[in-house]
């Protein structure tokens, strides 16, 4: 009779923790399941509020779901490759963020120019800079080659992509001047100098791109 | 267009475009074909695309059908096919090994 009570209880129980389990694991699929897309959201959180509507919604989330419902066939896989997917995106805002922090600061150091029209120009520029808070001071940053020595058209362009690159503000321009100062402009300001640069190149007699810092 | 200084991992993105610039390409699929990771890749396809030589579109597909929002596609832009041979042979050429010095393809004498 005892035997037959405890055998009952004992299918009952194995009977709920079956049932507990199985609740459990759905619960855990749920939750990992969503993970990609927390992560996701955490990385679009970190975006420009001018953009994060179309690159989250019509760039990032299209793809993650494409990924989680099928371009892998294995559960596991997929969700590994959607975690990869997501986590990637938030380590590069991160890390875009951290960049455009941890290198705001106000002063400006501009190396002396020889002609008197660009050194007032650059003065000017200066004193605008520094007294702005809405301006940061990018410093080199490590893995972004930029020469130090020349200022060169060719070398401007390639230096702006690199830092649009990095979602940063589309005004900023980081060009190296003189002792190795990497100063922030505006593209309007960066044209203002192609075209002084230019109008010095022609005066000097030689092209754009052979008229350095020592020049100005 | 606007002119854009290839690095190498732009250039393994353009690379894969211009293998069929008529084929419309994704993000997840761009991934997989270039090794790079996302992270890296989508500021590379702005990059492309704020320049004018990649183009985005929408996917062909029913949502409702598929279960799933339409994804991004990126095509390259029919100026951008030139200037991307271009920077790619230029690229190739700086990053060539020079040639072995002759004396060392020399075969030795025979003693």
């Amino acid at each position: 009779m005892i035997a037959s009570v405890y055998a009952a209880l004992g299918l009952l129980l194995a009977t709920a923790a079956i049932a507990l389990g199985d609740l459990v694991s759905e619960e855990i699929r749920g939750w990992l399941g969503n993970l990609p897309r927390v992560i996701l959201r955490l990385a679009a959180a970190r975006l420009d509020p001018a953009q994060r509507i179309f690159i989250y919604e019509e760039e990032w989330l299209p793809e993650l779901c494409y990924i989680l419902r099928g371009a892998e066939t294995r559960p596991i896989t997929r969700l590994l490759t959607g975690m990869r997917f997501s986590v990637s995106l938030l380590v590069s805002q991160c890390l875009g963020r951290h960049l455009r922090r941890h290198f705001q600061a106000p002063p400006v150091i501009f190396a002396s120019p020889k002609d008197p029209s660009i050194a007032s120009f650059l003065d000017d520029w200066g004193r605008e800079l520094a007294s702005s808070p809405e301006w940061h001071y990018l410093k080199i940053v490590p893995g972004i080659r930029i020469p130090r020595r020349r200022l060169c058209l060719g070398d401007i362009a390639m230096t702006r992509g690199q830092f649009k690159a990095l979602r940063d503000e589309p005004v900023i321009i980081v060009v190296p001047l003189g002792h190795g100062q990497a100063v922030p402009m505006t593209e309007r300001k960066f044209y203002e100098i192609a075209d002084k640069l230019e109008g010095l190149a022609a005066r000097l007699g030689r092209s754009t791109d052979d008229v350095g810092s020592d020049d100005l | 267009m606007d002119n854009l200084k290839l690095t190498p991992k732009m250039a393994r993105v353009i690379k894969i475009f211009l293998q069929d610039p008529t084929q419309a390409r994704y993000g997840f699929q761009l991934m997989r074909l270039t090794g790079l990771p996302s992270g890296t890749l989508y500021p590379v396809l702005a990059r492309f695309e704020e320049a004018g030589w990649i183009t985005g579109g929408r996917e062909d597909i029913d949502p409702h059908t598929e279960g799933r929002p339409r994804r991004r596609t990126y095509t390259i832009s029919g100026e951008a096919v030139s200037a991307a041979r271009a920077q790619l042979a230029a690229l190739s050429d700086e990053f060539r090994p020079p040639a072995a010095p002759q004396a060392a393809l020399r075969p030795r004498e025979a003693r």
